[in-house]
């Protein structure tokens, strides 16, 4: 697993002079619950520019899908956002209006859903979901419309998209359903594009295929990404900044081959260590012990604490901020200086 | 899909065979002796009863005589009228048609009244419309639908004169008259499957809106209108089809008394008849016809399933 | 099984019941139908008591007449009082449609468990039975056995369960068959316990829920056939009241008195209601998924 392998690693160091394409502001999301709302996702910030892709790592329970959500407008129903700002441009998507929302869906932000067999409707074929997102964004015929699913398709690699137009997810394998989703979500050309686990539920070689996908993509019209995931190995095939969340927070934000070789959260360096190395099958899978802690039970300071090989009393004590970190990116801890975390080495 | 639906008609041959069975042994499972019942009971003298008994061919062996009904019903030959001494296929073939037009106004006054209700039931959840809509459903499926008509006829034919509380017109003669004589019949009969479609649509497409697909239609900024009424709609409405079938017998229950009531020359009330006057071919062959279009409704329903469901149609 | 733990099975069973009854009670408009059943049960059982007139005697005085402090409901055609006559009617109505349930499942149930277990072509016979009686429409099925048979309440019940038989026969031989497979069985034939035994004490363990539920829903619908088969005149027969036939008389003075046909049809629409509530009180606190039953309607 080596950061970097982008073919074309010019474009990272470009991407300071690009313009922000996503600007998320102390982002707060609660759900509704019995005794009150209960925090999900607390005081989230991070930039994305154009043609960039930023990883957002985590656990399950870590808020990464909560924040995708956010940003696109589509927590459930008893969930809220409670703070914090979403500017695309300079519209903040917050307290949007449903009718103007609808209009930055699809066609300014767009979504690719983890389990692509599930999030097709199965009544229709792929070419009319396809075709219905041009429809709903663009005054084109229906020829035209079925002109540019098709094209989608063919660029998705998906072969005799044609044919393929008439027919229904259900006969499509996972690695070709998630090519067609992709397809749909980029079919307006949106400035973003939110990936929620995209590969997970596809196998170890396919899910390289469609990662090399989405980059051929991204480079063919410039779509920044938020990709959404907890595997590491990912994170390093195709992001170029990433943000670790830890319940809910964001505990590290850095360049991706910093964050490899420069941990500077316990819970960074906890994570590099357990993705298994490869080769050696002698040595333990080293794990982090204890679980994320639910929304109600949250600890007063550090919410990491009760499972860092690192804390002392002044932990547990008060809550730490967020703070420039060694690597120049920004890690939420009071001992970050001190430590120095080896990561995956 | 068309292995799939001749496999289908294949299989209710013998579904066909075994209703023939059960219909022709309802003159036999009377206690006692079947021909002296229908020959009019203790009135009957011996010479009635054995001029009946030969008429029905009841004094040949059991099974000569199913093979003999059997091999006439092959040839659409259902016997005569024991009151009008018509030829029974005759008398029924006349009052299909206005059998069938009555069933598929009502099926199709249900279907309108259980779309809007039931998608407003189910976009509005646990709000005000959507009790009073589940409260509406549970009076719905309890209120008898000859009562009913009897209110509809109170109301509308005798309070306020403005639709006819008997009689049938023919489409051919009068395509206005026609519906306007069967409207109440059509409402009647139609309240009971509304409610229980409508019961169905709501439960299914509360289902539905929970699936990932709804989030995905969302996400690419489709109108409300298109995800309910398009992507939620024709998921839910698989579960609604399959219930319509299985309740269309039922439907006919309410239908042959409907006919009663409205003076309406269908099946219906030639069977009422036929009991009444213990006609018994009219009965075998009315209760045939009667099974023949269950039969060929459930087809037409598993026609649009397939339709409306792609994953059957490979099956 | 040890006395320890038939004691045990017998406790838990009881707590259990105890659980389900305060749950149900918990269901306000559930319980409210309960209530009114049982107590329509009671009017049915003292109708001799309860009735100001004797429902069959003719007072030629007040024909059609509304309703008075004489007679609370009014009088029909033949000067007979409606209250009268409505409350021998429940009677009629609520026996019929028990009856007609419970001669349904003394039938379905062993049948459909030796239908089930026996396989082969009993089975076979059986399922091709229910098939042809469950594509005859119902009513029409129970009309052609009554007219057959001759009208009258006995002959009703016998005509319904007939036509109700189907649907239970199909849950019961379900189960049997999804308990036949498990294996289980084989565990306890190893012990030495007959397998049919087994098979048929887990059978009637695991339907209990959903055939209470069917039963109570299926009440309503027998008592809806009931009065719809009596309205025609296949029923109870005239001068003896069972609400369908009162319809029929009302409905036939609906020129001079068009308010009479309100008062046995709202009789049978909140019987029949209440028994829908019960049903799916019943079937929320069981915890029966409604995929399970099989619904009527008339």
């Amino acid at each position: 697993m080596t950061p970097g392998s982008d073919p074309s690693p010019a474009t990272r160091l470009m991407d300071s002079r690009q313009p922000v394409i996503l600007a998320v502001e102390h982002l707060s999301v609660a759900v509704d619950s019995p005794d009150g709302p209960l925090g999900l996702i607390d005081d989230v910030s991070f930039d994305i520019r154009q043609g960039e892709t930023l990883g957002l790592v985590g656990e399950s329970g870590s808020g990464k899908t909560v924040t995708s959500l956010a940003v696109i407008g589509l927590l459930p129903r008893n969930v809220r956002t409670v703070g914090g700002a979403v500017r695309v441009g300079d519209t903040d998507l917050v307290g949007m209006p449903e009718r103007a929302m609808r209009r930055v869906r699809g066609r300014d932000i767009a979504m690719v859903f983890q389990e692509p067999l599930s999030s097709l409707n199965p009544a229709f074929t792929i070419g009319n979901q396809i075709a219905e997102m041009v429809r709903a964004h663009e005054p084109v015929s229906r020829r035209g419309a079925r002109a540019r699913a098709v094209e989608m398709l063919d660029l998705a690699g998906i072969p005799q998209p044609q044919k393929r137009f008439h027919d229904y997810p259900h006969t499509f394998s996972g690695g070709m359903r998630q090519r067609a989703m992709i397809a749909m979500a980029l079919t307006c050309h949106p400035k973003l594009l939110i990936a929620d686990e995209p590969t997970t539920a596809l196998d170890v070689t396919i899910q390289a295929q469609i990662l090399e996908l989405l980059r051929s993509l991204q480079r063919e019209f410039g779509t920044a990404m938020l990709f959404v995931t907890h595997d590491l190995g990912v994170v390093a095939d195709i992001c170029d900044r990433v943000c670790v969340m830890y319940a809910g927070q964001v505990v590290e934000q850095s360049n991706v081959e910093t964050l490899f070789a420069q941990p500077c959260h316990p819970y960074t360096d906890g994570l590099l260590r357990s993705v298994p190395q490869g080769a050696s099958s002698t040595s333990r899978l080293a794990t982090i012990p204890g679980v994320v802690p639910p929304a109600d039970q949250m600890p007063a300071g550090c919410r990491f604490a009760p499972r860092c090989d690192f804390a002392v009393a002044a932990c547990s004590a008060a809550a730490p901020q967020l703070e420039s970190s060694a690597s120049g990116g920004l890690a939420r801890c009071c001992r970050q200086h001190e430590l120095h975390l080896r990561g995956a080495q | 899909m068309t292995g799939l639906l001749v496999r289908r008609l294949a299989s209710m041959v013998p579904l066909l065979f075994v209703v023939s069975i059960v219909v022709f042994l309802l003159v036999h499972i009377v206690p006692g002796d079947p021909a002296r019942t229908l020959a009019g009971g203790e009135f009957a003298t011996p010479e009635r009863v054995q001029l009946v008994r030969h008429q029905l061919g009841l004094d040949q062996p059991i099974m000569a005589q199913y093979g003999h009904w059997l091999g006439n019903a092959l040839h659409l030959d259902f016997g005569k009228s024991l009151t009008t001494n018509r030829s029974v296929l005759t008398e029924l073939a006349e009052r299909l048609p206005v059998t069938a037009g009555l069933v598929a106004g009502a099926v199709l006054f249900a279907v309108l009244v259980a779309l809007p209700a039931g998608i407003a039931a189910a976009v509005r959840q646990r709000r005000w419309l959507d009790k009073v809509i589940i409260a509406g459903v549970s009076l719905g499926m309890s209120v008898p639908t000859f009562w009913l008509a009897l209110i509809l006829v109170s109301v509308f034919a005798v309070q306020l004169k403005l639709l006819p509380a008997i009689g049938f017109v023919h489409f051919t003669d009068s395509p206005v008259e026609w519906a306007r004589h069967l409207l109440l019949p059509w409402i009647s009969i139609s309240v009971v499957m509304a409610a229980s479609l409508t019961r169905q649509l709501r439960a299914s497409l509360c289902d539905a809106l929970e699936d990932d697909y709804i989030r995905t239609a969302r996400s690419k900024g489709l109108a409300p209108a298109k995800v309910v009424g398009k992507h939620a709609l024709k998921n839910a409405a698989m579960p609604a089809i399959t219930v319509l079938g299985l309740q269309i017998g039922y439907l006919f229950g309410g239908a042959v008394i409907v006919e009663q009531i409205f003076s309406i020359p269908g099946v219906g009330s030639l069977l009422i008849q036929a009991v009444i006057n213990k006609d018994v071919p009219v009965l075998q062959g009315g209760v045939i016809v009667l099974a023949l279009l269950v039969l060929a409704i459930n087809f037409a329903v598993d026609v649009v399933y397939g339709y409306v469901n792609p994953k059957v149609r490979v099956a | 099984m040890t006395a320890i733990s038939l004691t045990r099975s017998h406790r838990v069973r009881a707590v259990r019941l105890r659980r389900i009854a305060r749950q149900f009670c918990s269901h306000r408009l559930a319980l409210v139908a309960l209530i009114f059943l049982v107590g329509l049960a009671l009017v049915a059982v003292l109708a001799d008591v309860l009735a100001p007139f004797d429902p069959r005697h003719q007072d030629y005085d007040v024909l059609n007449k509304g309703p008075s402090v004489h007679h609370w409901l009014g009088t029909d055609s033949l000067g007979r009082d409606m209250l009268s006559r409505l409350i021998h009617g429940a009677r009629v109505s609520l026996l019929s449609s028990v009856g007609a349930i419970a001669l349904t499942l003394v039938i379905a149930v062993p049948l459909a468990i030796w239908s089930g277990y026996a396989g082969g072509l009993v089975d076979m016979v059986v399922m091709r039975i229910t098939d042809a009686l469950q594509v005859i429409p119902p009513l029409v099925l129970a009309l052609a056995i009554v007219g057959v048979l001759g009208p009258s309440v006995r002959n009703i019940v016998i005509a319904l369960s007939i036509i109700f038989a189907p649907s239970f026969i199909r849950l019961v031989r379900g189960e049997v068959l999804a308990v036949r497979e498990a294996t289980y069985i084989e565990a306890s034939r190893s012990i030495g316990s007959s397998p049919f035994y087994i098979v048929r004490r887990r059978v009637l363990h695991n339907i209990a829920s959903p055939l209470i539920v069917q039963t109570s829903v299926t009440l309503g619908f027998a008592l809806l056939a009931e009065a719809g088969l009596s309205f025609i005149g296949l029923g109870v027969q005239p001068p003896n009241p069972s609400w369908g036939n009162m319809l029929s008389t009302s409905y036939a003075s609906i020129f001079t008195a068009p308010a009479q046909i309100y008062i046995p049809g709202s009789a049978i629409a909140l019987t029949v209601f209440a028994f829908n509530l019960v049903g799916d009180g019943l079937r929320d606190v069981l915890g029966v998924s409604s995929a399970s039953i099989s619904r009527h309607s008339l």
